[in-house]
């Protein structure tokens, strides 16, 4: 597992409840984690962050830029335009995944997640 | 985990409320897209983090709800009132689920499954066809396409070791009679996406290492232009990967799980494959890549879509790349709407615990600025004019600290305001009436403990008011009054305490029912005689209750004493007026803290007391020709032509016995009112200072006195009685108070 380690993730999410499992179970695999608490404040802590987080871990929805809206913008950045950004959701609908990959989702993650599926969707993308 | 449940529970809460909040705005005639949009928000996300807990039945229930109010969001139908109604109706199934979750009482299914009945109806109103009505049915009995779904990957082995992948040159190993062969080529959308081919191979890699193996890769560079034309992030290779005959197609489909839409790939377990020489392989890899990467993938595709799963399937290989890609590039409608919201002010969550730390500190620090004052007055040092500005400037920082931590403690009524909507919903169909509460002044602010403590008081008043105060409907119509009966609750800021008022417009209260009821409880004796105010007062007094037939809604003899002794113990006050046929209106007069007061120390038989300023109308030395002498022995004391009660302290508080009306002449005092509005007027010593003190309970560290409210710490570390004003002015004007009173620290005692 060292490999990983200090690995930088960003997740986003309005949820406490959803942002304090992720951080566990990320911080319990030995990740480094930094959380923003809907889109805007987000893509605020993906700008200040140092170093810049590997990959994003977003919800889509939330009030104020939902996980649509990050994607794109993160998207629009020219220094992470090519950021792994997975989504988390709980509909298992196609429609709403393939509007998250229109907007540029690597991937998703379907709510409820279990640690080892959470932790293989970041390894899927930055192993 | 129970940290994050305990997150989980808290969360809910605030989007219960956010639910109510939203779904009272609806009723109102509210249809903001936005609104809708946070009541969506909020049952999506109980359901997110309650399927997190395998709480089943609150996912079970939030799932039919939210599939309702997403028919609501998409505009299939409109909230009407009926649809607002069976959605509040779910909101407080959905509080009692949570409830339950936490370890509450266990919620009727019966009930869940009528609401749920009722919400997946709305569903099906707005469905137009009868397949997604049928499925909307389907979803409300078992919401079976909720079953998590997990990502079918497999864990990635941890003791995973890199795998060297040589793109060009994959020494060909003997084949396995039916390895399993991955061809893949990725479009430009894969890497625009953040994704990487390095991604797939390390993934087909950790399949081969399970499978107790390795993979061969072959690259196909024959579409990589010459360097000088080359569009960096543009998708030129292709790769074809055999995987050992152990590895899994499931698993190795799970690799393109993500990019079946940008990216075409084949898996083929191929024993024919096995036959291609491996010198073939190695001598042309181009050109055999290159077959099976483009022509012949779409036709494996389409002639062996048992290799795919089924989602993944129609999109493969379909799903044009153009669109995805001017979708990333413009801002699409997501990122316009989310843009174009108004921003809102950036918060931190705060620990209580620290805040109510930091409120305490601040007591103490008044207690110490105190203490430096009137030290500073007896000691004559040089320079001591200078000591007394600076003391000045401390004391007004004190006070703006003072302020700023209540302020960041003080919270808006609201969400107790709010609550009080579902228990009037319930009362009244409980006892069959149609009532409408209104809510007014929700954003008034005061201290967090008092909102806290306001909804047992409340919820009590607002049970009584749909019980007894509002008419049935008959007797209302029969009145000529409207069938539906209006609660009104407001709160407002009044003279630095909050008002609650609770007015209804019911019947009144039946002043001889009540004055019977008391005296055949033995309250008071038959021939009383009591004001008005006097006799409503009665029906706070333990034990009352004028129901003539005991509901199980709020008749059971206790309560509106409790609800007194809750309010009191807040340092609040009750008022009652009452028209006959007209209605009822209740007050709460509250202490916008229950820390910190302003007082006025005055002097009574030698001790020092503390009187709170809020309550001083004026003060004077008073003229003995102005005091006449009653004939029950009391006094009363004419200021500018309005009698009032003369009430020595020392007395009223059995410090002294009773004084001769000559011994008042010249003596100070101190017109005071209580929230009625009665006035007083009180003799004292001498008034000594003004100073903020420190409220310590005294009910709480010893027992309920009559006339003492709370005791405090003055600069020179002595306690002082903080006076209770109203109880003070009651007792001089009626014995009722001094009864209740004295009752309830008998029972205390």
């Amino acid at each position: 597992m060292t490999e990983k380690q200090n690995l930088r993730v960003l997740t986003i999410d309005d949820s406490r409840t959803m942002q304090g499992m992720l951080r566990k179970a990320l911080e319990e695999a030995g990740y480094d984690v930094i959380q923003g608490a809907d889109g805007v404040e987000g893509i605020e802590v993906l700008e200040s962050a140092d170093p810049p987080p590997k990959v994003i871990i977003t919800d889509i929805n939330m009030p104020r830029m939902d996980g649509f809206g990050v994607i794109e913008t993160v998207r629009k950045m020219s220094q992470f335009k090519h950021l792994p950004v997975i989504v988390l959701t709980t509909e298992s609908d196609p429609e709403k995944k393939a509007k998250a990959r229109a907007a540029g989702a690597t991937g998703w993650i379907i709510k409820p997640f279990s640690s080892d599926s959470l932790i293989a969707a970041i390894r899927r993308v930055t192993a | 985990m129970d940290d994050i449940l305990q997150i989980f529970f808290q969360e809910c809460d605030e989007q219960l409320q956010e639910l109510e909040r939203g779904l009272s705005a609806l009723s109102d005639g509210e249809s903001e897209h936005e609104t809708v949009n946070a009541v969506f928000r909020a049952v999506h996300s109980i359901k997110g983090g309650a399927a997190s807990f395998g709480l089943e039945n609150l996912v079970r229930f939030s799932h039919v709800f939210e599939n309702s109010l997403d028919g609501l969001r998409s505009e299939r139908f409109a909230p009407t009132p009926e649809v607002v109604k069976t959605f509040l109706k779910a909101m407080d199934v959905l509080s009692d689920l949570v409830s339950e979750a936490r370890g509450g009482n266990t919620v009727d299914p019966a009930r869940v499954a009528e609401s749920q009945a009722e919400l997946a109806a709305i569903s099906d109103s707005g469905d137009q066809s009868a397949a997604s009505s049928a499925l909307a049915a389907t979803e409300a009995a078992i919401p079976q396409d909720f079953t998590p779904i997990p990502m079918d990957f497999e864990p990635i082995s941890a003791d995973f070791e890199p795998v060297p992948v040589d793109l060009d040159f994959g020494e060909l190993a003997a084949l396995a009679p039916a390895a399993l062969i991955v061809t893949f080529r990725p479009h430009d959308a894969l890497y625009e996406r953040g994704d990487d081919a390095r991604n797939i191979l390390i993934g087909l890699t950790d399949i081969a290492t399970e499978a107790g193996g390795q993979i061969e890769v072959t690259c196909d560079r024959s579409a990589l232009p010459p360097l000088a034309d080359l569009i960096p992030g543009k998708s030129y290779l292709s790769w074809r990967v055999v995987l050992p005959a152990d590895a899994s197609e499931d698993s190795a489909n799970a690799v393109f799980d993500w990019v079946s839409d940008t990216c075409d790939f084949t898996l083929t377990r191929d024993e024919a494959d096995d036959t291609t020489p491996a010198d073939s392989a190695l001598e042309h890899p181009l050109d055999q890549a290159e077959p099976e990467t483009t022509d012949s993938l779409t036709e494996m595709d389409l002639a062996e879509p048992h290799l795919h799963d089924d989602a993944v399937a129609p999109l493969a290989s379909a799903t044009p790349l153009v669109p995805s890609i001017a979708a990333a590039a413009q801002p699409a409608a997501g990122g316009v709407h989310a843009a174009a919201r108004k921003p809102e002010q950036a918060s931190i969550r705060v620990d209580l615990h620290r805040i109510d730390n930091l409120m305490d500190l601040v007591g103490e620090l008044v207690i110490a600025q105190a203490a430096i004052e009137s030290l500073s007055r007896r000691t004559d040092a040089s320079g001591q004019h200078e000591l007394v500005q600076s003391i000045s400037s401390m004391q007004s920082l004190t006070r703006d600290i003072q302020d700023a931590v209540m302020a960041v403690r003080a919270q808006p009524v609201r969400s107790v305001f709010q609550r009080m909507q579902r228990v009037v919903r319930e009362a009244s169909s409980m006892t069959n009436k149609n009532i409408v509460l209104l809510l007014e002044g929700e954003d008034t602010e005061v201290d967090r403990t008092l909102v806290e403590k306001l909804t047992d008081p409340l919820t009590h008043m607002l049970r009584n008011a749909v019980d007894h105060g509002i008419e049935s409907e008959e007797a209302r119509i029969a009145a000529g009054k409207p069938a539906e009966g209006h609660i009104v609750l407001s709160a407002e800021h009044r003279s630095g305490r909050i008002l609650i008022t609770i007015k209804d417009d019911g019947a009144g209260i039946n002043r001889q029912r009540v004055f019977d009821t008391a005296v055949k409880r033995g309250i008071i004796p038959p021939d009383a005689s009591l004001t008005d105010e006097e006799v409503y007062n009665l029906i706070f007094m333990p034990g009352f209750s004028t129901a003539a037939t005991v509901s199980n809604l709020s008749g059971r003899g206790v309560g509106m004493d409790v609800v007194k002794q809750a309010i009191q113990s807040l340092g609040g006050r009750i008022t009652i007026s009452s028209v006959p046929g007209k209605g009822t209106t209740f007050g709460f007069s509250l202490p916008l803290t229950l820390a910190i007061l302003d007082g006025m120390l005055i002097a009574a038989a030698g001790s020092t007391m503390v009187l709170p300023i809020s309550a001083v109308i004026e003060t004077m030395i008073v003229n003995q020709r102005d005091i006449y002498a009653l004939p029950d022995g009391s006094n009363v004391v004419s200021i500018r032509g309005d009698c009032m009660p003369l009430i020595p302290l020392a007395t009223a508080l059995k410090l002294s016995s009773a004084s001769s009306p000559e011994s008042f002449h010249n003596a100070v005092i101190l017109v005071v009112e209580n929230e009625a509005g009665a006035r007083a007027a009180l003799v004292v010593d001498e008034i000594r200072d003004q100073t903020q003190v420190v409220i310590k309970s005294m009910e709480s560290n010893y027992r309920p006195i009559f006339g003492v409210s709370a005791a405090t710490i003055l600069g020179d570390g002595s306690v002082s009685l903080i006076l209770d004003v109203s109880a003070l002015v009651a007792s001089a004007i009626g014995q009722i108070d001094t009864k209740s009173a004295n009752i309830r620290a008998g029972l205390a005692a």
